[in-house]
């Protein structure tokens, strides 16, 4: 499958903008692709989900990742997020640990 | 020939790298062959007494030997016998006289080759033991899982109880289980680790243990999720969780206590034929957060209402055009269920996820549990 997220870094914050999915298929390479920056001093993570419809609990996983072992608890943003995205992630019980924000 | 190959390769001959045997004829290279396995290039010539170069390639091919390289050597001008050995699997040719420098590129091609095949051989055979492993995961999540229907006999009078797992073909972390905690009370889990593969498997075979040990200790629902979630999360590796839903079941008063720990909302179908998803609770997924209180919600089930668990296989189970099967549909499915046994109602939406995903294949494990109060 086509990588369809991209990772980038701007000093303590990572920007991770997501495809249309994260799920089984594709969270398993997010994942790999953020473990060089545990340990980069990362504080704050912001997931771009302008395009994001699916998010699976794999995609769960990579949050809560960025949340635990990237940095000291860093803050979790999304972007753009939408009303079935935003039903998952109170589903899981995690809306708490999120800011949301329109851009 | 014997003598000059010797004299050529003396010095791979001498550092172990290459080993010589040499034959007469066909049939005495057939019996090296076969008292020799490991032999992996032969260098034939077509032209041999008792038997020819092309008879032994026949039955060199029949000894299946997939890294064997066969190198013809022929007369000058023999090109129809060397085109049929080509043709019947010869790796390359010489010409007579032949030509030792010429010979030496094309024994360390063979070689190359004869390398690529035993790294494919042994990459195939990793595969296969992954698989095997994959398989023999498989079979234990089945057998951790409830295996006898129905599986309280004694309560048959008061309780209908079903429960089925589809595994998709990638190894999945769904389970169910139910247990009885005292005479009137009957536990009931269906839960999701999150991914696949043996980390999911084993993630899988820890959870359903410990809250089927911790549910029968602690007695009620809230006190069993915020033991279970305190030993799952340190188990949890690289954030490895479940979703569970918790239910404790009173036989005597059909009042349903539970726990619901990010896992999707059980639907309620009841005798009236109306359905009913459970309200989403505040509690969070279980192996991440280890100092968590659960909080519990009540429902009371009448007689005739059904309580119908899931994983999110079912409502995520996709059709060719990536459509998923949905909570609408499920409930629609459900909604024309009013009467039947929980086996019944748990067949016709399987049946009915089957229709809808057509031809797709099968990505996530499709679980199902149901409870209906008599």
């Amino acid at each position: 499958m086509e990588k369809d997220f991209e990772v980038k870094q701007e000093g303590s914050a990572l920007t991770v903008t997501l495809g249309n999915k994260l799920y089984a298929v594709n969270s398993p390479a997010l994942m790999e692709e953020l473990v060089p920056y545990t340990d980069q001093g990362i504080e704050k993570v912001v997931f771009d989900a302008t395009n994001l419809t699916l998010l699976s609990s794999s995609g769960v996983r990579v949050i809560m990742y960025c949340k635990q072992k990237l940095g000291a608890s860093p803050e979790i943003v999304f972007v753009n997020c939408k009303e079935e995205v935003l039903e998952v992630l109170g589903l899981v019980g995690i809306r708490s640990i999120i800011t949301f924000e329109k851009r | 020939m014997e003598l000059l190959m010797k004299q050529y390769f003396r010095h791979q001959i001498r550092n172990g790298e290459y080993e010589f045997f040499f034959a007469r004829n066909g049939v005495e290279a057939l019996e090296i062959m076969e008292a020799t396995p490991d032999i992996e290039i032969v260098l034939l010539d077509i032209n041999m007494p008792e038997m020819d170069g092309l008879t032994l390639l026949a039955l060199l091919n029949e000894m299946h030997n997939s890294a064997l390289r066969v190198i013809m050597v022929s007369a000058y001008g023999d090109m129809p016998n060397i085109r049929q050995a080509m043709n019947n699997g010869a790796f390359d040719f010489a010409i007579k006289p032949v030509d030792m420098d010429d010979l030496n590129m094309t024994i360390k091609k063979a070689i190359k080759q004869i390398n690529y095949v035993h790294e494919s051989q042994k990459e195939h055979s990793q595969l296969e033991s992954l698989k095997q492993d994959l398989m023999t995961a498989r079979n234990i999540q089945q057998y951790i899982l409830p295996q006898v229907i129905p599986p309280f006999p004694e309560d048959s009078d008061k309780m209908d109880v079903y429960a089925s797992m589809e595994a998709a073909k990638d190894i999945g972390g769904d389970f169910y289980d139910y247990f009885r905690i005292d005479d009137d009370h009957i536990a009931f889990v269906i839960g999701d680790v999150c991914g696949k593969g043996i980390t999911a498997a084993l993630f899988m075979a820890v959870s359903c243990t410990i809250i089927r040990s911790k549910g029968i200790q602690c007695g009620t629902a809230g006190a069993c999720m915020t033991e279970s979630n305190c030993l799952l999360a340190a188990y949890s590796v690289d954030c490895m969780f479940v979703t569970v839903f918790y239910a404790i079941y009173n036989t005597k008063t059909g009042l349903v206590t539970y726990c619901n720990a990010g896992h999707n909302p059980p639907h309620l179908l009841r005798k009236d034929g109306t359905v009913e998803e459970l309200p989403i609770t505040k509690n969070v997924l279980m192996g991440i957060y280890d100092q968590i209180e659960y909080e519990e919600g009540n429902l009371q089930l009448a007689s005739g209402d059904m309580l119908v668990m899931f994983t999110d296989g079912v409502t995520e189970a996709m059709n060719p055009e990536q459509k998923e099967f949905g909570t609408r549909q499920l409930m629609t499915t459900l909604g024309g269920q009013t009467g039947k046994s929980c086996r019944q109602v748990i067949e016709t939406v399987r049946r009915a996820i089957k229709d809808f995903v057509g031809d797709a294949e099968q990505s996530d494990d499709i679980t199902m549990l149901a409870i209906k109060r008599k």
